[in-house]
């Protein structure tokens, strides 16, 4: 089973590269979005939900966000939680969205251990925001991988790690308020004895990241920076790296004349070229594909199966 | 004084945006939350503002220096690896420090704050409710009462919501505007559509191949328009507000 990750900035076109990808690809695809915008349904014609199937160009796509209830259930079965626990999870489910972040990781992992697809593909958070999930996984690995959760864990029963704990509830009520301390350190308490759970599944990640089985796909316009290009090739170790540049206007003749019109595609024709040429520079071995710019924005289910037609997502 | 939020979906050009505000308002400082807007500004040719970049990592010093100075707790954070631990996994904590140092610099100026996109945007404001109906006491309750009752008064904080002409960016520009009506419902909401095209006189020839682009894609956007009410319009490549 392959994983592949599609990166890029917002407004690149990213969630209709990734549901073209999916359509192109063979075997039975997952689609699971980490975007908390969910942008993914709306654009198949679907109201945001945990789970659904869209038929697209003739093809069935199962797509997949996170489903905070299911796992909540889910850990609840293991080890049950207070009232309190729960009326807490939810307010941080609601409110918070690193909360959401951390959950949507945990099911991702799962997905990829479960394996019922030839091939997952991420559609992540837009690349400005993608810096927060980064910091989501090294929280989750470090959080249940270290002190706070080791001391926290029951049967631990030492002294200092006790009155350490006292320490931080008694802070905490100066900043929150005492009710709100005691119902956080429950809630930590709850979600420490599902530790192992959250560490492994960050730790799955992390390594699934930077895996050689897996490929990362940034979406770019002919716009993008291109520092904050090779920035993200050169964080990822896996060699499996291709570019998209969306909006292309590549293949477009010259235009003459002065004009508004004129003069602003000229610029975006030479900014692609200069963009392709830093690329090349770079690393001449990764993949460039442009996509053809055409007119769109109001972003249909009808619109979007056009695009994959048109941009030549079928049948490759 | 007052905190001027520029927000709109991802890409629609709110660093670009909040730059022509400022310019055109004289606002005196504006604030980064990691848009890098001395760079879009750079890369325009434009003179730089007064920036001011707010890091997540500056802002959990300070708050822990703050915590530290209160008498007996500097001795009791000895564990300090495990404050900081925990400190990083306070989820809204982090909005409600970004929000506590507007506050704090909008006593002395206006303030323009390139701001995150729809739903961090929409997390920002809500991490003072979510502190109101979680937090039963304590200084962070205290702060977020404060600023609840701050965005009642017009006066201190205004929105500038931007889209595209594009159907997505629009609907989420509507989501920001009812979020703000139903929930801050005295602050103004001003509305931009950026990146309009006007279509090619007729006096040019436009070869068949962009004909679409150059005719078509103005008509629909100006068909997307009239479905929506806007203050400003700024075209493609526009330099001024």
């Amino acid at each position: 089973m392959n994983v592949q990750f599609i990166w890029g900035l917002g407004g690149v076109g990213k969630t209709h590269i990734v549901l073209s990808e999916a359509c192109r690809i063979e075997g039975r695809p997952l689609v699971i979005t980490l975007d908390p915008s969910q942008r993914l349904f709306p654009l198949c014609g679907l109201e945001p939900q945990g789970s659904a199937v869209v038929r697209l160009n003739e093809r069935d796509l199962h797509l997949k966000t996170t489903s905070t209830d299911h796992l909540f259930n889910e850990l609840a079965q293991k080890s049950p939680a207070q009232p309190k626990v729960r009326i807490l999870y939810d307010q941080m489910v609601k409110n918070l969205q690193e909360f959401r972040d951390y959950l949507s990781l945990v099911e991702l992992a799962d997905e990829m251990a479960r394996a019922n697809f030839d091939c997952i593909l991420v559609d992540t958070p837009p690349l400005q925001e993608s810096k927060r999930l980064d910091r989501s996984l090294e929280h989750l690995q470090t959080f249940f991988g270290t002190s706070l959760v080791q001391f926290a864990m029951k049967g631990s029963s030492m002294g200092f790690v006790k009155s350490a704990i006292q320490r931080l509830i008694k802070m905490s009520r100066l900043f929150v308020g005492e009710q709100a301390a005691s119902a956080i350190f429950e809630f930590i308490e709850w979600l420490t004895q599902h530790a192992d759970r959250f560490h492994n599944a960050a730790t799955t990640l992390k390594s699934m990241m930077h895996s050689a089985q897996t490929s990362h796909i940034l979406v770019t316009s002919p716009e993008g920076d291109i520092p904050v290009v090779v920035d993200f090739f050169d964080a990822l170790k896996t060699s499996q790296k291709r570019i998209v540049i969306n909006r292309s206007v590549k293949h477009f003749p010259q235009l003459e004349g002065e004009s508004i019109f004129a003069r602003e595609m000229k610029r975006l024709q030479s900014l692609e070229s200069e963009l392709v040429e830093s690329l090349h520079a770079y690393d001449s071995r990764i993949s460039i594909e442009q996509v053809p710019l055409c007119v769109m924005g109001d972003d249909t289910k009808d619109e979007l199966e056009s695009f994959i037609r048109l941009a030549g997502f079928t049948n490759k | 004084m007052s905190i001027i939020f520029v927000t709109g979906k991802g890409g629609v050009g709110k660093t670009r945006t909040s730059l022509l505000w400022a310019q055109r308002y004289d606002t005196p400082l504006l604030v980064d939350l990691s848009t890098n807007l001395v760079h879009e500004a750079e890369k325009n040719g434009w003179t730089i503002p007064q920036v001011i970049e707010l890091k997540r990592s500056r802002l959990y010093e300070t708050f822990i220096k703050d915590t530290l100075s209160i008498p007996l707790l500097g001795a009791w954070i000895s564990s300090r690896h495990l404050f900081h631990n925990f400190l990083e996994l306070a989820p809204n904590l982090y909005e409600l420090l970004i929000l506590k140092e507007l506050h704090r610099l909008a006593q002395k100026q206006d303030v323009l704050v390139d701001a995150p996109s729809t739903g961090h945007m929409i997390a920002l404001m809500e991490s003072i409710r979510a502190a109101q109906s979680l937090f039963d006491g304590g200084r962070l309750r205290q702060f977020a009462d404060m600023m609840s009752a701050y965005f009642e008064n017009p006066k201190n904080a205004h929105v500038v919501l931007v889209s595209l002409p594009e159907h997505s960016a629009l609907s989420e520009m509507q989501e920001l505007d009812n979020y703000f009506k139903m929930h801050w419902p005295r602050l103004k909401c001003t509305k931009i559509i950026n990146r309009l095209h006007k279509p090619p006189s007729d006096t040019e020839t436009i070869p068949t191949e962009w004909r679409e682009l150059a005719f078509e894609r103005p008509r629909r956007e100006a068909q997307r328009l009239t479905q929506v009410a806007h203050d400003y319009t700024i075209e493609e490549g526009a330099t001024a507000l």
